[in-house]
């Protein structure tokens, strides 16, 4: 779970990569360019597993060096993150997802609200336009 | 006479996954403090986040250590 990107520059395999570092058998002294692995180019590592259910995330889990793992649900109805505190415990936090229906729903609820309340103001309206009519005709 | 305690602390801060572990720091600062309450509190909280027992938890540990069998 924890990928360990380190390189070690004198292991045979980083010295195998460069096909110019040794040739029969003998060491040139020649600077060659380095194809040494740069932990920084990369993208920073995050922790966690992809998971059926919340009850499948093992302690063991949760990296232990105060890093947050993050734990998708595998249907993509969650994201699970948790940490390690430092009484012990572990802080879950459970992210979500927003059925997109139930925002179209909420959008179209506001939209009604908003043309209910148009509605009334226009019958006011009317309402005013017609008492001023009758008190013109009045007078 | 031989301090066991200051072995075992020392052996644990030594150790690369303590030494470069914030969180493992913390719980060996707690040791170290002498706070007994919040030594058991952290231990209480672990077992309970593993889900088992402290008595488990202290079987688990001897067995570990080869103290039984």
């Amino acid at each position: 779970m924890y990928p360990n990107y380190m390189q070690f520059p004198n292991s045979p395999t980083a010295v195998d990569l460069n096909p110019y570092g040794r040739q029969n058998g003998i060491q040139t002294a020649v600077p060659m360019p380095s194809q040494q692995f740069n932990p920084q180019r990369f993208m920073p590592i995050m922790y966690g597993k992809f998971v059926d259910r919340e009850e499948d995330i093992t302690p063991n889990d949760v990296p232990m060096d105060g890093n947050i793992g993050y734990f998708p649900i595998n249907d993509g109805s969650a994201i699970i993150t948790k940490k390690w505190n430092s009484d012990g415990t572990i802080k879950t936090v459970v992210y979500k997802a927003k059925d997109e229906e139930v925002v179209c729903d909420e959008k179209k609820d506001k939209l009604d609200m908003l043309i209910e309340r148009i509605e009334k103001m226009e019958k006011k309206i009317d309402a005013i336009n017609k008492s001023s009519k009758r008190e013109e005709a009045k007078s | 006479m031989i301090d066991i305690r200051a072995i075992a602390l020392d052996i644990l801060s030594k150790n690369p996954n303590v030494a470069n572990n914030p969180r493992s720091q913390e719980m060996i600062n707690v040791i170290k403090s002498g706070d007994n309450a919040k030594g058991e509190e952290l231990a209480r909280n672990l077992c309970a986040s593993y889900g088992m027992t402290p008595e488990q938890a202290a079987e688990d540990a001897k067995r570990y250590f080869g103290l039984i069998r």
